[in-house]
């Protein structure tokens, strides 16, 4: 693993790439839905209990956690898929490790996502204090944060379902399972251990803080929750990367 | 060793794993989803071609026989038929979505495993 070529991967990825254009106009969507969804918030003040304090960044988030994982699986799942079906990756593993490309790939991805959630979070602040509030930095900080995680666990997770496929088809298809065993998972409920393993149950378990725009922030439950989603994405990155050595291509 | 011999034995090991959790009284859901997952990945080791639709037959197949042994012979499931059509139904409906979800989540497991496994036939 080298980190200058990760970078190699990523900005080509980023700015270069032929799927980069594809990329950006999903990522913008779902950063425009969330900014409508706030604007519109206004019109439906009587929904919530306090109709002056209308939480923009709850509302923001709700979006980004429930739609999402549709825009990452649109957009990952035939980031190496894709390469396999065309040859061109035996050309990029003969310059370029394995690993490298693996977290090249994943790193362009996320960068432009935190990106687009940076941008939905300041819009968020914008919103909340032109309807007379005072900025709330801390809770911008944690948004971003939490929702730049979030689909960070699932573009690890649709990278691994296309390191495993033959073609983009199969890629698609079974990425589309995968979400939805996710969310079969996560609709366990109980005591069920197996929601554990979702990443909507940690994000989930931090929507009451963003709701809550008055109150104090529970940080235990925050970081335990933060931590987890790392833990998360470095172990679905580790099997990605594990899966990819053992691929023969 | 046939593929068809593979899958009976799956099916009959299915239903003995599902006797077990219920005698050890776990929450057969858990358990069917462990199982599924379970056979998932034995059926992705052993079987070379098509791994996936073995995995959901086998895992389906089992399901509803449980289902069947469990409506026929057990006090729950006496008590159920007793309860008339229209509960049976909508019981049966439920199980079968569950069955069906189990059998979705076997076939994944059956896809990763064959995938990584060395045995690959590709």
């Amino acid at each position: 693993m080298n980190i200058s070529k990760i970078r190699i991967v990523a900005l080509d990825e980023i700015l270069r790439g032929v799927k980069s254009k594809h990329v950006w106009f999903f990522s913008s969507a779902l950063a425009f839905i969330c900014i409508l969804a706030m604007h519109y918030s206004t019109s439906l003040a009587f929904l919530f209990s306090d109709s002056g304090k209308i939480p923009f960044t709850y509302i923001s988030f709700m979006i980004i956690l429930i739609i999402g994982p549709f825009f990452i699986l649109v957009t990952a799942f035939d980031s190496i898929s894709n390469e396999v079906e065309k040859g061109t990756v035996r050309y990029i593993i003969s310059k370029i490790d394995r690993a490298s490309f693996m977290l090249g790939k994943f790193c362009s991805l996320f960068l432009i996502f935190a990106v687009l959630t940076f941008i939905v979070a300041i819009m968020g602040q914008v919103y909340t204090y032109s309807s007379g509030n005072a900025f709330d930095l801390e809770r911008m900080i944690l948004f971003w944060l939490f929702s730049s995680l979030y689909l960070g666990c699932f573009i690890s997770i649709f990278i691994f379902v296309s390191t495993l496929s033959k073609n983009n088809k199969i890629a698609f298809t079974m990425s589309a399972i995968l979400l939805g065993i996710t969310i079969y998972f996560f609709m366990q409920g109980g005591n069920e251990y197996l929601r554990y393993l979702t990443p909507p149950y940690y994000a989930f378990a931090v929507s009451g803080t963003m709701k809550n725009t008055t109150g104090e922030i529970d940080y235990f439950n925050m970081i335990r929750n933060l931590v987890s989603m790392l833990l998360f994405i470095v172990a679905t990155l580790s099997i990605d990367i594990l899966t990819f050595k053992r691929r023969d291509l | 060793m046939k593929n068809n011999h593979i899958f009976l034995i799956v099916i009959f090991a299915g239903l003995a794993f599902f006797e077990i959790a219920s005698i050890l009284n776990k929450s057969v859901m858990m358990a069917g989803i462990l199982l599924a997952i379970i056979t998932g990945m034995v059926l992705g080791i052993k079987i070379d071609k098509d791994p996936q639709k073995y995995t959901f037959l086998a895992v389906f197949t089992y399901s509803i026989i449980a289902w069947v042994l469990m409506l026929l012979f057990t006090k729950d499931g006496k008590f159920l038929l007793e309860a008339g059509i229209a509960a049976t139904s909508l019981l049966t409906g439920f199980a079968i979505m569950n069955f069906l979800f189990n059998a979705i989540v076997g076939s994944f497991a059956a896809f990763v495993t064959c995938n990584i496994s060395d045995n690959r036939t590709d």
